[in-house]
């Protein structure tokens, strides 16, 4: 891998795409005109469809004797109801109506609640739709559906005398909810209702010297505490994520079929294979490409929404949101659109040609925008659980930031796994095969098989595809053994999923085993050094940790009670195998066993740091990552030297044994009360590097020499 | 009575036409390739000297394009192997495709790029230093009379233009072996006579160039020597003369009818 290469093929995927219309019009033009254009559009719709609505008169008809004075009221009240004594009635209900034959039914399927939910006036008469069908029902139903009225306010028989004799007056309305002006003459009509409503209450208040408050008893108001940018920040938070997801998916996919299946089509992608580059350095150039210009789309649509909302804000006076959150937002955008990135370069590469590759984007988007518009259901908030989604984690935790809370682990854990799935969408098992890089047929089968000509040792697309499965892994597979205790969640995942997975695929690919995970002898000064090294590198680690950046005393109680499996008084023997026999062997195998000979032929640099980076992102917490990462380094380098595992897993189980002997031996004292002195820092310092320096090769090592070679 | 080479049979005793033994500059060996449960190449074996045209003819389908990909190092053989001035290709892929020029006869150019701009591109992939790079371009573009349209995008340009940027990018890095893939196949007569030109003073220059064709006239032009590819074998090889000779025709296109037709009877006597 030459980072030198990658940079000319993404300067020149840049330039090719930057030159292209259609990949400018929507990365740049798009955004910043359809904010600004939609948000006037929008206003001058609902402007002028209130307009029309406001201006519309709604016509009633009004079924039934007498009510003169409910008829008056709403007469001149608002002349925007026009109201039409008995129109279109059949006659059969008009003669029933006036010999006062008609009842309104009792409500047959009674809402549990209360039929006066709401307290303010009006609105308040009844559920809707609660009516059993009946004649009334059926006839109004005709009248309102052939448009001839909007409503039918059905005065039931005997209105007037109850009304003299303050009893309860009867009236129902019929409308179409789905047909606007309906809803329109529902809503005049029920304002004007509960008006009238009031003004009898008063009178009949008035007419028995009642005291003030005798009728309606209780008076309810409800004040929102959220403050009107939370309020927004909600609004925006549902919708944002989808709009920025969306637009740099737009974006992506134009940047990933252009640079995979456009390439096939022009039968430029051989010319670039023949040139002294690898496909994984091919890869890496268009996937940063890909990345830049879907991030920039997505740039420029904030760019566009901040320069609205800066706007509205004006035009407002209130402060709609925080710009900061809006940065942070940014910063989120270039997780979300590498996973983007890396998913659709995933997708584009194995369509044959431009029109499969829509296609392949096309249900790929789908699937992506459904799993995050899942998000604005009720109940969805990120977790534990969610924040391991992919994409889906990104656009709760744009909604949680921009309603102002976000809690900094589940940050993490969301960007370590957009890490992973990226890595896991890019894997060079995908970009390997010549099918997917040249076009021509190309069959799943063979993608999930493997070739015919299986290489003889693991290849870095491989190991680098196991990593993302076993951290999603790990994840849920300790998630759901929370109740079982520290102890079996511990083993159950180091064994069961970073031991035998690995050996069961080696075995099943017929890896050479000892060549594979480097189980050669090692020479005994390297056995000597490792002894050092593992008695010395976790006080020399925790020294060095101590004076560069000191943990949070929160995370070094974790620890300790990691170190004591749950603070019961486990016997030291047990100890030993759990936390350091245990997570030696497993984790050794997986990392410095598979994942290392699987980097091998990127040098000893990448491979030993890239495992290493992984081992420290494995242990899942930012506090845990630097030490990790360090004693993950001289792990790597331990094997690389030696050739042989067997030295790794001294150094780990030492260096783990011996810290969980020092919480077990201190007993009621903590680790954050305590402190490495600088000569015991500086004497294991030395003892490390006396260790490292005594590595060695082991005597006859034909494969590892070969190997290395 | 022509006798019918079997394939791999005498690869390594090739001479060049003057009899002189010369560096070999491309040698394979046995090479296959299986393309699920079809056999595209099925053993060939072949070599290059430095300073000599080779060509591989053969029908369409016969694997003329499979072997050289092969040969490229773009596909990965099932089986055999590859060596290009005494590296071996699977064991060192990038240090050995430096040696290779490669073109074919359906590659295009980047639409949206200027042929100098492909050119610079390639250039800083193969690794050439700055300064070098812009002679050398400079040379091509007059050797090859670009001048005209090196700054125009690569979309706007005729057939015979892109084909001349195209064979300036696979002789920029000035490449021990050229493999070139029907390189006149789509070009009207006097564009590729031009390219033929071009292909005849690299042979002048030392290098080793494969040329794969299926125009007939082209091969009896250019090549020194001949191999006949037929469903994925090598039927026959030597020089223009000893084919002909071989045949007991008059040309080269008889000569490869007569070969496809008896392939096609051995093949019909095996299945009675």
């Amino acid at each position: 891998m030459r980072l030198s290469i990658i940079w000319i093929i993404f300067c020149k995927e840049i330039t090719e795409a930057l030159r292209d219309r259609i990949t400018l019009l929507v990365l740049v033009g798009l955004p910043l005109l359809i904010y600004p254009l939609g948000m006037l559009m929008s206003a001058g719709v609902t402007k002028h469809q209130a307009a029309v609505v406001d201006l519309q008169v709604s016509t009633v008809a009004v079924w039934g004797e007498g009510a003169t004075p409910l008829v008056a009221w709403l007469t001149p009240t608002n002349n925007r109801l026009k109201l039409e004594r008995w129109q279109d009635i059949p006659a059969r209900l008009r003669s029933q109506l006036e010999a006062g034959r008609l009842q309104l039914a009792p409500q047959t399927n009674l809402p549990s609640a209360p039929t006066e939910l709401r307290l303010e006036a009006g609105r308040s008469l009844s559920v809707p739709g609660a009516s059993p069908e009946d004649a009334v029902l059926r006839a109004a139903r005709a009248v309102v559906t052939k448009k001839q009225a909007d409503a039918v306010l059905m005065i039931w028989p005997d209105f007037d005398d109850a009304l003299q004799q303050h009893g309860l007056g009867q009236v129902s309305v019929y409308y179409d909810s789905v047909i606007p002006k309906s809803a329109q003459a529902w809503s005049r009509l029920s304002d004007q209702l509960g008006q009238f409503r009031q003004h009898l209450l008063k009178e009949r208040q008035r007419e028995r010297a009642l005291p003030k408050g005798f009728v309606n008893a209780l008076e309810v108001r409800g004040d929102d505490v959220a403050p009107v940018q939370r309020q927004f920040g909600n609004i925006l938070g549902q919708g944002l994520p989808i709009i920025l997801i969306m637009l740099s998916i737009f974006g992506a996919m134009v940047a990933a079929v252009e640079m995979t299946a456009g390439e096939k089509d022009r039968a430029t992608m051989q010319t670039l294979l023949c040139a002294p580059v690898s496909s994984f350095e091919i890869v890496a150039g268009k996937f940063l490409a890909v990345w830049s210009i879907s991030t920039l789309s997505a740039l420029a649509n904030i760019a566009g929404l901040a320069f609205m909302l800066s706007r509205l804000t004006a035009m407002l006076h209130a402060q709609l949101i925080q710009f900061g959150n809006l940065a942070l937002v940014c910063c989120l955008l270039l997780p979300a659109t590498w996973t983007i990135a890396a998913l659709f370069l995933a997708v584009a590469a194995m369509a044959r040609d431009a029109k499969d590759a829509g296609y392949f984007l096309g249900a790929t988007t789908f699937v992506v925008m459904s799993a995050v518009a899942a998000t604005m259901l009720p109940g969805v908030e990120l977790d534990a659980w969610t924040c391991c989604v992919p994409l889906v984690n990104l656009s709760l935790l744009i909604r949680t930031l921009m309603i102002g809370q976000a809690a900094s682990h589940l940050l993490f854990l969301t960007l370590l796994s957009s890490l992973g799935y990226a890595g896991l969408a890019l894997a060079a098992r995908v970009f390997g095969r010549e099918q997917i890089l040249l076009g021509g047929s190309f069959s799943w089968r063979s993608l999930l098989r493997g070739d015919r000509q299986r290489p003889a040792v693991p290849t870095p697309g491989l190991v680098l595809t196991l990593f993302p499965l076993a951290v999603v892994g790990l994840f849920y597979i300790s998630l759901s053994l929370e109740q079982h205790g520290l102890q079996t969640k511990l083993l159950a995942t180091q064994y069961g999923v970073l031991l035998l997975p690995v050996v069961a695929l080696a075995v099943a690919r017929q890896f050479p085993l000892a060549q594979t995970f480097s189980l050669h002898w090692p020479h005994w000064r390297s056995l000597l050094g490792s002894v050092l090294i593992g008695l010395s590198a976790a006080v020399a680690v925790a020294g060095l940790l101590s004076w560069l950046a000191p943990p949070p005393d929160s995370t070094l109680r974790e620890l300790e009670e990691l170190l004591q499996l749950g603070g019961q008084r486990t016997p030291l023997w047990q100890l030993w195998l759990v936390i350091a026999l245990t997570p030696a062997l497993c984790e050794e195998t997986f990392f410095r066993g598979l994942m290392l000979s699987g980097l091998r032929r990127w040098g000893p640099v990448a491979a030993i740091g890239i495992t290493a980076l992984l081992f420290g992102l494995l242990h899942g917490s930012i506090y845990r990552f630097l030490p990790t990462f360090l004693l993950g380094l001289v792990l790597g380098y331990a094997v690389w030297r030696s050739g042989s595992l067997y030295c790794s897993i001294l150094i780990h189980a030492l260096s783990n044994g011996i810290i969980a002997t020092v919480v077990w031996s201190n007993g009621s004292k903590h680790l954050e009360d305590q402190s490495v002195p600088w000569s015991l820092w500086l004497g294991a310092l030395a003892i490390t590097s006396l260790g490292l320096a005594l590595l060695t090769a082991p005597k006859p090592p034909p494969e590892t020499m070969a190997h290395r070679a | 009575m022509p006798q019918l080479l079997p394939p791999n049979s005498d690869y390594l005793d090739a001479t060049a036409p003057d009899g002189n033994a010369k560096a070999v500059a491309l040698a394979a060996e046995g090479l296959v390739k299986q393309f699920d449960s079809v056999t595209a190449v099925n053993g060939v074996s072949l070599q290059v000297q430095a300073g000599e045209i080779v060509g591989l003819l053969g029908p369409n389908g016969a694997g003329k394009t499979t072997a050289l990909r092969m040969l490229a190092g773009i596909l990965t053989p099932t089986a055999g192997r590859v060596s290009v001035n005494g590296l071996d290709l699977h064991a060192h892929p990038l240090a050995t495709k430096r040696h290779i020029g490669f073109l074919s006869g359906d590659t295009q150019l980047y639409h949206r790029l200027t042929p100098r701009e492909v050119l610079r591109y390639f250039g800083r992939l193969y690794g050439m230093a700055d300064r070098t790079l812009t002679d050398r371009i400079e040379q091509l573009m007059s050797e090859l009379e670009m001048g005209s349209f090196a700054d125009r995008p690569c979309r706007t340009l005729s057939t015979g233009q892109k084909q001349r940027a195209n064979i300036a990018r696979a002789f920029l890095h000035h490449p021990g072996v050229l493999m070139l893939d029907e390189p006149t196949a789509a070009l009207d007569v006097i564009s590729g006579h031009f390219i033929s030109q071009a292909i005849r003073r690299e042979r002048a220059s030392g290098r080793a160039v494969l040329l794969s064709t299926h125009i007939m006239s082209e091969a009896e032009y250019l090549c020194d020597r001949i191999y006949l590819l037929h469903e994925g074998c090598i039927t026959s090889h030597g020089t223009l003369a000893e084919i002909l000779a071989q045949a007991g025709c008059a040309n080269l296109t008889e000569a490869f009818l007569q070969h496809a037709r008896r392939r096609l009877e051995i093949a019909g006597s095996l299945e009675d």
